[in-house]
């Protein structure tokens, strides 16, 4: 039988984490470009 | 935008220092009380510490060995930059090293969050409790129930963590951008992978392997909250309630966490450790100085002295090797170049002392005989379905 998955705290961190890291990539290209603009 | 992550994250780490000095407080002294008996703290402490040294000792010479493979320094065109930036902070000597471990007025030290302090006042007030006996029942009960509430406010504050992380993340990863690929990418390579090679070699290998003969990835897995929490916040007493927490599910019987856990926050540097090692030949590099290896032996000897003995601030690394480098004679430009990513390499020091604090205490438990392996192999999906159906 399949194992249904559920969220566990540290499903959650992780996520917090890459995505947090994501958004800074993003916020800082931004503002390179913003810049060079 | 930006203001928002900061306050996220900022919220974060506050309700988390929120409960650090009460917990640390109360726990400790229900970690005395409930041992009962003053030899086996002293024990505990001998083995504590003596690991602590060990493990810092190997991780300095981890960094050394990555520092030498990987030449992080050579290449390095230094440039623009000026020693002239660096601020130079002195280390305490030895008796006031020893003087700090004890508070001058206890409540002012709990006002400040001064670590060693609150963890040696809770050491006396145990031990003065143990020694009361049968009189002393009702305030140990009230002591107990105290720490148990203080648990409970983390279990409260742990269910923030994911959006803390999430602002932390975004604000230091939009703070230093592009910079990270620069000229220093080789050093912060060489830094993560000491910091990795050291987990895996030392702590997993030779010490749960080894000594407590566990699964050093059911040990990671249980032990990966802490170790996400450090990473992130790159602050040890944040990480110190996750550590607290899973070391019940990992097996480590609460006398023990209590007492060897904070320790360790304020103690164990294993993961600065590298660092140090890492950034005394980068230096040496850039000058393409030679480091024999008596200065090396040195280094190890030096620098894992200096990280027990310092206290557990925001960025004492960095002092530290301020200290290191000026006492071989080597330029303080190193510093300059590092200090700029220093919060990138942090993260993963301050994910490494965390999970060697872990790892010790429950090394400390398998030498005092007390580790529980019966919990360390349970399902934590029984468990947890026990727990809520027992609600």
């Amino acid at each position: 039988m399949k194992k249904k998955f559920t969220w566990k705290l540290y499903h959650k961190i992780f996520l917090g984490l890459f995505l947090g890291i994501g958004v800074g990539v993003v916020l800082s290209t931004m503002g390179d470009l913003l810049i060079q603009l | 935008m930006m203001e928002f992550f900061v306050f996220l994250g900022n919220l974060f780490i506050r309700l988390i220092r929120m409960v650090i000095v009460p917990l640390v407080f109360f726990s400790i002294t229900s970690g005395v009380l409930n041992l009962g008996d003053i030899r086996r703290l002293r024990n505990i402490g001998v083995r504590t510490i003596a690991l602590f040294l060990l493990t810092s000792a190997g991780s300095v010479s981890i960094g050394l060995v990555i520092a030498n493979i990987i030449k992080p320094g050579s290449g390095i065109d230094l440039g623009s930059v000026s020693a002239a930036a660096v601020e130079i902070k002195e280390l305490p000597g030895f008796y006031d090293v020893i003087l700090d471990f004890f508070p001058q007025n206890p409540i002012a030290s709990m006002a400040n969050g001064s670590m060693l302090h609150i963890i040696s006042f809770a050491i006396f007030t145990g031990i003065a409790l143990v020694m009361l006996g049968e009189r002393a029942k009702p305030v140990n009960e009230l002591v107990n129930i105290l720490s148990e509430t203080m648990f409970r406010i983390i279990d409260i504050v742990v269910k923030f963590t994911p959006y803390g992380v999430f602002g932390l993340m975004a604000n230091a990863t939009a703070q230093f951008g592009v910079e990270i690929f620069g000229p220093i990418a080789k050093f912060i390579f060489a830094d993560y992978l000491a910091a990795i090679t050291h987990t895996i070699l030392v702590l997993m290998v030779i010490l749960l392997m080894g000594v407590v003969k566990i699964s050093p990835i059911k040990f990671f897995r249980k032990a990966f909250e802490p170790w996400l929490v450090a990473f992130s916040t790159c602050t040890s007493s944040a990480a110190l309630p996750f550590s607290m927490k899973v070391a019940k599910k990992i097996g480590i019987p609460d006398e023990n966490a209590s007492f060897v856990l904070p320790l360790g926050a304020t103690m164990n540097m294993n993961g600065t450790c590298i660092y140090f090692g890492l950034i005394v030949v980068f230096a040496s590099q850039l000058y393409g100085m030679d480091l024999s290896y008596g200065m090396q032996a040195m280094l190890v000897l030096q620098a894992t002295l200096l990280a027990v003995g310092a206290a557990a601030v925001p960025q004492i690394g960095l002092v530290i090797s301020i200290t290191l480098l000026e006492s071989m004679g080597l330029p303080l430009e190193a510093i300059a170049l590092v200090a700029g990513i220093y919060r990138i390499v942090d993260q993963i020091h301050t994910a490494t002392n965390s999970f060697g604090d872990l790892v010790v205490a429950t090394v400390v438990s398998k030498l005092e005989g007390t580790f529980d392996y019966e919990t360390f192999e349970a399902d934590n999906m029984v468990k947890e379905q026990k727990l809520s159906e027992q609600v």
